[in-house]
């Protein structure tokens, strides 16, 4: 998924739980999208056919499968002592419902790098999967934008 | 999955609590949805708990309930194969981050051990997971509903 689609996500559920996201959105907005600078190899590595091969399991990092979702955890647990415990839990909520929503959507490799082993759940298609998710990040665009209007 | 035994305790006790199960008539769902949905029932409780704890206590038992039904329904179908355990797995783990991110301690940094359990039974091909949604599921029942 891209990252306005995760941003947007993310917003609207912060917003949900704790209310006053907006105090929270230089945050939201990192840790909903950080993880995809893993991509920034694989792009510069497949450069023009980016658009042929998209975004798979391939230009993923470790980072962004369960080996990251680790390393994370003993990080938020590290920190727990340090930071407010709000903070911690909206980040740490942004972070896993990233890697979450990758998971469900799209390709991954859960294991990596212990595992090349590809996994799909098939709940979107590849065929639709670019207009559903155009479709699914306007609408939460939208929604976001109503959000902070009102 | 065969290459990822669990401990005998707890294949003894899977075999007395699926083998009913597995002569029902169970749908025919694709394993890899149902736990693509299960995580989906995650979100649901995050989204209730402020509002409604009967509701996110319905979405835990739903979450619970398809993770149960995956591993069923492979079970049945004979459709267990390694891909059906990565993605339980993983599953499994990215569905207590969502539910325990509401309450960090103990529950977040259980989640974390369990998170580096998860990568060593995986290098070491023995599948031993602590069982914490169905603990967590107990302490939010006593400790929410009752």
């Amino acid at each position: 998924m891209n990252g306005l689609f995760h941003f947007f996500m993310n917003y609207l559920i912060v917003e949900q739980v704790w209310g006053g996201a907006m105090k929270y959105v230089g945050y939201i907005f990192i840790f909903s999208t950080f993880i995809d600078l893993d991509h920034l190899p694989y792009i510069l590595r497949t450069r023009m056919d980016i658009l042929k091969k998209g975004f798979g399991s391939a230009s993923r990092s470790r980072f962004h499968e369960l080996y990251g979702l680790t390393l994370f955890s003993i990080g938020v647990v590290v920190a727990s002592s340090m930071a407010s415990e709000e903070l911690l839990k909206i980040i740490s909520l942004c972070f896993i419902l990233h890697l979450a929503s990758d998971f469900i959507i799209g390709r991954s490799k859960p294991f990596y790098p212990y595992s090349r082993k590809e996994v799909f759940l098939g709940l979107c298609p590849d065929k639709y999967r670019v207009s559903v998710e155009i479709v699914i990040t306007l609408i939460l665009g939208g929604l976001m934008w109503a959000s902070i209007v009102n | 999955m065969g290459k990822h035994s669990k401990l005998k305790f707890v294949r003894e006790l899977r075999r007395v609590t699926d083998d009913f199960m597995i002569r029902q008539s169970l749908p025919k769902w694709r394993p890899h949805l149902v736990s693509g949905v299960s995580i989906i029932a995650c979100i649901g409780f995050v989204l209730s708990l402020n509002h409604s704890k009967g509701i996110a206590f319905m979405f835990l038992l739903l979450n619970l309930g398809l993770d149960w039904l995956d591993g069923l329904v492979a079970r049945k179908y004979h459709l267990v194969s390694e891909e059906g355990y990565m993605v339980d797995v993983a599953a499994d783990r990215l569905s207590e981050g969502i539910l325990f991110v509401m309450f960090m301690m103990p529950w977040f940094y259980l989640f974390a051990l369990n998170n580096i359990m998860t990568i060593l039974s995986f290098k070491e091909k023995k599948h031993i997971i602590l069982p914490l949604r169905q603990a967590f599921l107990i302490y939010f029942f006593f400790r929410f509903i009752v």
